[in-house]
């Protein structure tokens, strides 16, 4: 993954969290979002991605701050999300 | 008639949610007329008068002289402010008091976008649709989502008008008649001052040391020009990361500032001699290339700028990996170091940049 291609430095504060979709996303400059998913945070991935062009951001995120898997907010969105 | 001249929108870029106002979703890599279809009761283009266009991360607002907006692009939210379910067309914004529906009667003078929603001033209010986790409508604590546009409550104070408005991604400036600067929306990287939080409703900025000539706000900093000739400079935000020098590496003063603008990592202040200085980051070319001809106007969109030189011709260079700015672009989708230059037909009046966007308007004579 080459620093060149790394757009940004964004705290996961500033990210904006889907609990639908479990994922966190923020505005890319094309008009799209960089996203990841929060499985891939807990494993230790800290670049998001835009789908849409090139560029990628970097994460600032401590693991053991993530919402945890289970037994966290139990709102109806996570009734979906079937195991 | 013959000596009438008739004017022209003229698009180019990222089109995915229908902001350039086409029959498709496709990228556009030469410039393209924008029109508003025969239904909305007006001419097929844009109106007589286009006094400006405001870009969201999806959406484009036109605001023509007689005091109509238009918008399209994405509209899950509302932020297009009027009920239309087709993307790729512009529509007239539904204002909440279009008496009778007659929309020449709207009265809008200014337009701003944050990254999803629209923001019109028009009979001494500011209207807000759209949506924004982080206070951009304004209307008040926890307020997200704005389906229509509504009046954000108590503002401007009694005895002034908003004379600017500008928006970003996530925050919106407004400068008043009284010469008061109030901001709202996204503040945590101090953009807003203090304290450096989320700003529901506007909020006054009253830490700027001089006269506030002109705003321009970037993805997490807003920068602020006297209104004296000698272009003194403040800068707020972005803390904690100011890894391009936004705030650390702005002069102290720009003399003989004739605009201001700002993409969002960088700033720019056009000289009444036709110089730009800027400062911020570079890293896809988003600043001025070395020998750019003498310019008279500037737009700066999300990471790229659109220039009209003082010779007429359009000027684009910074990322274009959408083909906003014109071609050739290089393996990383830049325009670096050098411009590129867009063809047009009739005399270029105006220039306008958003999210991967760019858009000019052309004076044609007609007949």
């Amino acid at each position: 993954m080459s620093e060149e291609n790394i757009y940004d430095e964004i705290e996961i504060e500033d990210m904006t969290f889907d609990s639908v979709l479990q994922t966190y996303h923020y505005p890319c400059p094309c008009g799209d979002r960089f996203e990841i998913n929060i499985e891939d945070l807990r494993d230790g991935e800290e670049i998001a991605v835009c789908p849409s062009c090139s560029l990628m951001i970097r994460v600032i995120f401590d693991v053991d701050d993530l919402p945890k898997p289970e037994g966290g907010a139990t709102g109806q969105a996570q009734q979906v999300v079937a195991v | 008639m013959s000596n009438e001249s008739s004017i022209h929108l003229f698009a180019i870029g990222s089109n995915g949610s229908g902001q350039l106002a086409q029959a498709h979703l496709l990228d556009i890599k030469t410039p393209i007329e924008v029109t508003i279809p025969p239904t909305q009761g007006v001419s097929s283009t844009l109106g007589s008068n286009i006094v400006s266009v405001a870009a969201g991360g999806n959406h484009t607002i036109v605001l023509c002289r007689d005091g109509r907006a238009f918008t399209s692009g994405q509209n899950d939210d509302g932020r297009l402010g009027h009920g239309g379910e087709f993307q790729g067309i512009m529509q007239v914004v539904e204002l909440p008091l279009s008496p009778a529906r007659d929309h020449l009667l709207d009265g809008i003078t200014h337009i701003a976008a944050t990254w999803s929603a629209t923001f019109l001033v028009a009979h001494g209010m500011v209207y807000s649709c759209g949506s924004g986790d982080r206070g951009e409508l304004g209307q008040g604590p926890q307020v997200t989502r704005s389906g229509t546009p509504t009046a954000i409550p108590n503002f401007p104070p009694d005895g002034t008008q908003v004379t600017q408005l500008q928006g970003c991604m996530a925050h919106v400036l407004a400068v008043l008649s009284d010469g008061s600067v109030y901001g709202w929306g996204s503040g945590r990287k101090g953009q807003l001052g203090e304290p450096s939080i989320d700003v529901w409703e506007p909020r006054r900025i009253d830490c700027v040391p001089f006269c506030v000539g002109s705003t321009a706000c970037g993805k997490d900093f807003t920068c602020f020009i006297s209104a004296s000739d000698d272009g003194e400079i403040c800068v707020l935000g972005p803390r904690s990361n100011d890894r391009f020098g936004v705030q650390c590496a702005a002069p102290v003063a720009a003399p003989g500032w004739s605009g201001l603008a700002a993409s969002w990592g960088s700033i720019y202040v056009l000289t009444s001699s036709g110089d730009i200085v800027a400062w911020g980051r570079d890293d896809h070319g988003q600043l001025p290339p070395a020998n750019l001809p003498s310019v008279q106007k500037l737009a700066a969109g999300s990471e790229h700028c659109i220039a009209l030189t003082s010779t007429g011709q359009v000027l684009v260079w910074g990322w274009g990996e959408h083909g906003n700015c014109g071609e050739p672009i290089d393996e990383r989708g830049d325009v670096k170091g050098r411009w590129n230059k867009l063809s047009a037909p009739g005399t270029v009046c105006a220039v306008y940049a958003g999210c991967a966007t760019s858009f000019f308007v052309t004076s044609k004579r007609a007949g």
